[in-house]
């Protein structure tokens, strides 16, 4: 004769199985708050871990439900080498923890060697979510062993998750917004002060420097086809095109104030006798952007433009935003502009982990 | 040349891999990327693609299959959900295979030939599952062998045959490199499937957006 499980318990499994970040919703109150950087942070523990794996050197990280913004220098997850070494100096009795952008905020010493009983028993009495990187990797919660059947649905779910961030394009103000704290605020994704002339010279051809940056932000983290520097019908260019189910959205890039020169034929920038572009040139630019509209909208054409967008970085000392444009280009249905300021104290907390962020990744590649 | 009712097999067949695989309904853009991926890559699976795909402004393009869809609601194969008329009178849905459709499919894919296409892009839809469509039309947007063309400024067809495909030759380096250095062999089109789409993918969705 065999039992069955209740008809409670059968529906509880199922879900287990199905849905495997119901387990850890049910049982990791936490996780509710923190679900978006908990998904994070094991896509980060996916990408070190076969690094962690070479030596064999035992660790165990414990989450701690919270992300602090440290001085650089604190020793993170990624830091393979440093951690096992320590480890190994401490002959493998510590557990370290970790905060949920992986940076270490303590290190506890357990006094004997770890192992996966001593993790389980330790985030049994900690309430703690502990991940083992030992032979396998595991992850332990309350003292249970968080193991998914379903890992194909996780992967699904942890890379939908993340992915269906991407912004719309129809939202194209909060796109440039930010664009705007993520990579250009205080410099915080690119460098485009000139060197000793911060928040007064840009480096030479900055309008280069700002729509390579938007480009790739509209590339990798936007819901929309982008180009750079594509051809209209009538040959003339604009700066950054997105598409999304053939409706075009293209961006022009301007800027105002003082940036570096070149002369001609050397490759020496100098801020000795900058150049201005001024206020002037970048309602010009609005002008020239109704008249791209103008000519490649036309209904011989299929292709059919949404809306322009003149975006104008201000790097004026004092700046000049807001611009008064003409009545002409406020009226006109198919043109918006944004402006943004280049002169701020500092980057937005937001950007200055970004921009970290984004400097270890490229490191690491 | 392939003849005409191979787009509309092609659409359908997405249609049905799409219900079975669980993806929303597909719009317009979907099928061009989808099957844009599946010819790119069917290299793999050794077999001819039969159709060409346009370099256009939207991305690679076939007309045929911007209008198989009409052809198939018309034929009663599928049916269009969330339609919405713009402004500009052009009409925009999502489809969906009905009852008769996928009866249909079981029936065309009795023939073996049909069967391998259906196989095809139900494996490609299957690894792409994970990303989910949005994804899906970026990395046809980036596949290697229409950006090329894009920035070279060449029009027309895009050329997937031989060493012009792009793709197939980003595999084989990448598969060489992890033959060499790691011992690890990828034996089957599925594992070519998975590492191309995650090297394809490793920038996108990389912010965090507020």
């Amino acid at each position: 004769m065999t039992s069955k499980p209740t008809a409670e318990e059968t529906t509880r499994l199922k879900r287990v199985a199905d849905e495997p970040w119901y387990w850890l919703r049910e049982n990791v109150p936490e996780v509710a708050q923190w679900e978006n950087a908990l998904y994070v942070l094991l896509e980060s523990v996916k990408v070190v871990w076969p690094e962690y794996r070479i030596n064999r050197i035992n660790l165990a990280f414990l989450i701690k439900w919270t992300k602090s913004s440290l001085p650089s220098g604190t020793l993170k997850m990624s830091d393979v080498a440093a951690i096992q070494k320590q480890q190994n100096a401490a002959n493998s009795q510590l557990i370290f923890e970790v905060d949920l952008d992986g940076n270490v905020l303590d290190v506890m010493d357990i006094g004997s060697e770890i192992d996966p009983t001593a993790v389980m028993i330790l985030s049994q009495s900690r309430e703690a979510v502990i991940m083992w990187f030992g032979h396998n990797l595991d992850i332990f919660y309350k003292g249970m062993k968080w193991n998914p059947k379903n890992k194909a649905a996780t992967l699904k779910e942890m890379k939908l998750k993340k992915r269906d961030e991407l912004l719309p394009l129809t939202d194209y103000r909060r796109i440039l917004e930010t664009h705007y704290e993520q990579y250009i605020r205080g410099e915080s994704g690119v460098d485009y002060w000139f060197p000793g002339e911060k928040n007064k010279v840009l480096r030479s051809s900055p309008e280069r420097i700002f729509q390579k940056s938007l480009y790739i932000f509209l590339k990798n983290d936007c819901e929309c086809d982008a180009a750079l520097e594509p051809m209209f019908k009538d040959s003339s260019r604009c700066d950054v095109r997105a598409s999304i189910d053939y409706d075009i959205y293209f961006f022009e890039i301007k800027w105002i104030g003082f940036c570096a020169t070149k002369k001609k034929d050397l490759p020496v920038e100098s801020a000795e006798k900058p150049r201005e572009e001024e206020v002037k040139n970048a309602i010009a630019g609005t002008y020239q952007t109704k008249k791209y509209i103008e000519k490649n909208n036309s209904v011989e054409y299929d292709n059919k433009i949404k809306l322009g967008v003149v975006v104008v970085y201000d790097a004026y000392p004092n700046p000049h935003i807001p611009i008064e444009y003409p009545q002409e280009i406020k009226d006109f249905p198919l043109l918006d502009t944004a402006e943004f300021a280049l002169v701020t104290v500092t980057p937005s907390v937001h950007g200055k982990r970004m921009a970290k962020q984004r400097r270890s990744a490229s490191k690491k590649r | 040349m392939i003849n005409r009712p191979a787009y509309l097999n092609d659409v359908l067949f997405a249609l049905y891999a799409a219900e079975k695989l669980g993806w929303t309904a597909l719009a317009r853009t979907h099928f061009q990327r989808i099957l844009y991926l599946c010819a790119a890559l069917s290299d793999l699976a050794n077999s001819e693609w039969g159709y060409d795909f346009s370099n256009t402004l939207y991305g690679p393009f076939n007309r045929y299959i911007s209008t198989a869809p009409d052809e198939l609601v018309h034929q009663r194969y599928a049916e269009a959900i969330e339609v919405t008329v713009q402004r500009d009178s052009k009409m925009k849905a999502t489809f969906r295979a009905t009852d008769a459709g996928k009866e249909r499919v079981e029936l065309i894919a009795k023939l073996r030939r049909e069967q391998r296409r259906l196989a095809w892009i139900y494996s490609v839809m299957g690894v792409l599952t994970v990303y989910g469509p949005t994804v899906t039309s970026k990395l046809a947007f980036i596949e290697p062998t229409f950006t090329t063309m894009k920035l070279e400024n060449r029009k027309g067809a895009i050329e997937l045959s031989g060493e012009n495909n792009q793709s197939i030759q980003l595999l084989r380096r990448l598969s060489d490199q992890l033959e060499r250095d790691y011992s690890i062999h990828l034996d089957t089109p599925v594992s070519h499937l998975i590492l191309y789409f995650d090297y394809l993918s490793r920038d996108i969705g990389r912010s965090e957006p507020k």
